[in-house]
């Protein structure tokens, strides 16, 4: 794995909220094809530094490269430009599906792909129905968000992210939001894409998701990361007294 | 324009301010009065007691106000010659109880059905499950609508002055018929209903922001 | 009575033509202007939006016939002369403007952050969100309360009576002050104009229940 290329590297990412801390300077390299899994407790900033690798949140210090190109010249103020380049090269999965209500769920994925200018209509939809045949919902093209369960709707968010054909995709606890049953189909769907070589880095509370799929695991505590390594090691052979203290309180529930 | 007559302009309006607040404070309470058995009267399961009810809210607010204003001063003065602002004040006040009655019936629907339920389940008898427990919550709930009412019945007086009731609007048409500017007056008495207005639509912010704090700490 | 009734009825519907034209021509005006005041009370920009907040303010704030008798009487001395159908459209579309800017402005507020996320993660920013994210969304949110809005422009059109347009009620007041039955015809007038607002009002509130 170490000798693939580096597709993303954060480098000390910093992030305050007025006098509170949430990221104290987390650096992370993300070669091609890796599956990372974040984990940790709740309110350990995993879901604000994923927001971080695609600016929706806004760091207050460190920088971001991609392919050994820095995405900003200033971090600090990026461009429309720069913004835009780095979220069509980066996906995103919500916790809470964020398919657009108002749009078919064929059109929730053409629209961006037209909006960017990254393929006729005609392919687009095409494209779509390629990315919805992947998650298995193709017989949903014309259904309204509204009328799918909560799985299928995450799994369509997925087929959206995918459509710009992301480098890199970035999962906030997609699966906090499911009944386990439920939650298990997009499981299985992001499985597949960790299978067939995508870069993914994934915020979640599934251990044995994080075991089985991950190559590396990253435990965030209070905002710097405590404890990293393959899943067997962190799960197994943890070097940190917080670590086990974290992993017994999930197992437990 | 000299400062003398801007300060006889300020007098002339303010005369007609009083008018104004006379006519928006008597037919709120009024409209108040007959809107709440209006409303309990429209809540109720007997059809026979809920259709005339719901018929004059409906005829209340769906004849546009100034032809309420018409009907009652040129209609039924040769029955009844009123004085415009006697005939103003009705007209004011059906309307009024119209829209609080709509205001106090959804007041009335908007309390959770559990309540009245776990009130039976008390023993508690109908009308003291009404009293006791609907009633207090669904005036409540109707106090910052009707409140907002109150600003939008202060714009609605001005249209006495078509049938001569001596409002701000009125007195400022005299002004400029005596030859003030036009610009000028009605921008003083808009000023006028804006001074009143406001600090009376934000005092109903007010309301709303108690009302809804009340509700959330129950 | 009701003989009366019959005659008249051919004049008031006309009257009712010009009153439902008069409503048609300020909902065309009114809205738009609803829309881009609600929009500009929201902008980034501070002096701006004070500025907008302030307009909108004052003309919810001051009665629509004080607009009325400013436009129709005071214009005129800075050599503007409108004619009075048109004072009526100008009055009514500032007014019916600054109330539908408030429903505009909580239907784009009302669309949460989520899709805004949403969209920015795909590279959709700007004014491409706002029109093909944002505002398809506020707009289902809010035709209910414009609805409701435009019945009750429909019943102020009445006020053009104060300057002599000839809609329904001043059609009826002068039908009223050639027979000296001004009971009967306004009355009439009155029943007419309710069962309109009646029935739109059950329609919108159907369609509303439809929409949710």
């Amino acid at each position: 794995m170490s000798e693939s290329r580096v597709l993303l590297d954060a480098e000390s990412i910093e992030k305050s909220f007025k006098d509170n801390e949430v990221l104290k300077g987390i650096t992370l390299e993300v070669h091609a094809g890796e599956v990372i899994a974040l984990i940790g407790p709740s309110g350990a900033g995993k879901s604000t530094f994923l927001r971080c690798l695609n600016y929706l949140e806004r760091p207050t210090g460190g920088s971001l490269s991609l392919d050994g190109e820095p995405a900003f010249t200033d971090p600090l103020r990026p461009s429309k430009a720069e913004l835009l380049r780095l979220r069509r090269r980066v996906g995103m999965v919500f916790q809470t599906f964020n398919l657009f209500p108002h749009l078919s769920v064929l059109k929730n994925i053409v629209l961006a792909q037209k909006l960017n200018g990254l393929r006729s209509t005609g392919e687009a939809e095409e494209y779509a129905h390629d990315l919805l045949r992947q998650v298995g919902l193709v017989d949903k093209a014309h259904a309204k968000p509204a009328e799918c369960s909560g799985g299928q709707q995450q799994r369509i968010a997925i087929a959206r992210a995918l459509s710009l054909d992301p480098e890199l995709m970035l999962f906030d606890e997609p699966t906090s939001a499911l009944d386990p049953e439920v939650g298990n189909d997009v499981l299985k769907v992001m499985r597949d894409l960790a299978d067939r070589g995508t870069t993914m880095i994934v915020v979640t509370h599934e251990m044995k998701f994080a075991e089985r799929v991950a190559d590396r695991v990253l435990l965030l505590d209070r905002g710097s990361i405590l404890e990293e390594g393959p899943p067997e090691q962190v799960f197994r052979n943890p070097s940190h007294e917080r670590t086990r203290d974290f992993l017994q309180a999930v197992l437990d529930r | 324009m000299s400062d003398f007559s801007f300060v006889s302009l300020l007098q002339t309006l303010f005369a007609g301010l009083g008018i104004t607040i006379l006519m928006t404070v008597v037919s709120f309470a009024a409209g108040t009065l007959l809107g709440i058995p209006l409303a309990i009267m429209r809540t109720s399961k007997r059809w026979t007691v809920r259709a005339p009810a719901m018929a004059v809210i409906d005829i209340s607010r769906g004849i546009p106000p100034l032809v309420w204003l018409l009907i009652i001063y040129y209609g039924v003065s040769p029955v009844l010659p009123l004085e415009p602002l006697p005939a103003a004040l009705i007209g004011l006040s059906v309307i009024s109880a119209g829209y609080l009655a709509e205001n106090f019936r959804a007041g009335i629907d908007n309390v959770h059905t559990g309540q009245k339920e776990a009130a039976a389940a008390l023993g508690l008898t109908p009308s003291n499950q009404f009293w006791r427990i609907v009633a207090p919550q669904a005036l409540n709930i109707s106090i910052p609508p009707s409140a907002s009412y109150a600003v939008a019945l202060l714009k609605d007086t001005a249209i006495a002055s078509i049938i001569g009731v001596a409002d701000i609007i009125f007195l400022a048409q005299n002004e400029v018929s005596r030859g003030g500017s036009a610009v000028f007056v009605f921008a003083v008495a808009a000023v006028l209903y804006l001074l009143v207005g406001i600090p009376l639509s934000y005092f109903s912010r007010f309301i709303d922001g108690v009302v809804r704090s009340k509700v959330v700490s129950v | 009575m009701f003989d009366h009734w019959l005659e008249w009825l051919p004049q008031l519907l006309s009257g009712l033509g010009t009153s439902l034209l008069l409503t048609a021509c300020v909902a065309v005006i009114g809205f738009p202007l609803g829309l881009i005041l609600g929009l500009l009370s929201t902008a980034p920009n501070r002096a701006v939006r004070a500025f907008f907040i302030a307009f909108i303010e004052v003309f919810r704030g001051i009665p629509l016939l004080a607009v009325i008798y400013l436009l129709y009487f005071g214009l005129p001395a800075a050599n503007v002369t409108m004619t009075a159908f048109a004072t009526i459209i100008v009055g009514h579309s500032l007014n019916l403007g600054a109330y539908s800017s408030e429903v505009f402005r909580a239907g784009v507020l009302h669309v949460g952050s989520g899709q805004r996320e949403a969209a920015a993660s795909l590279g959709i920013t700007g004014r491409k969100a706002f029109f093909h994210v944002v505002l398809p969304q506020a707009m289902r949110a809010i035709p209910g309360p414009l609805m409701s809005m435009l019945i009750m422009v429909f019943q102020s059109t009445s006020l053009a009576f104060a300057i002599g347009v000839s809609e329904m009620t001043s059609t009826a007041f002068s039908i009223g002050s050639m027979t000296f039955e001004y009971f009967n015809v306004l009355v009439l007038a009155g029943l007419i104009y309710a069962v309109l607002c009646i029935v739109s009002a059950r329609i919108v509130a159907r369609v509303e229940e439809k929409l949710n």
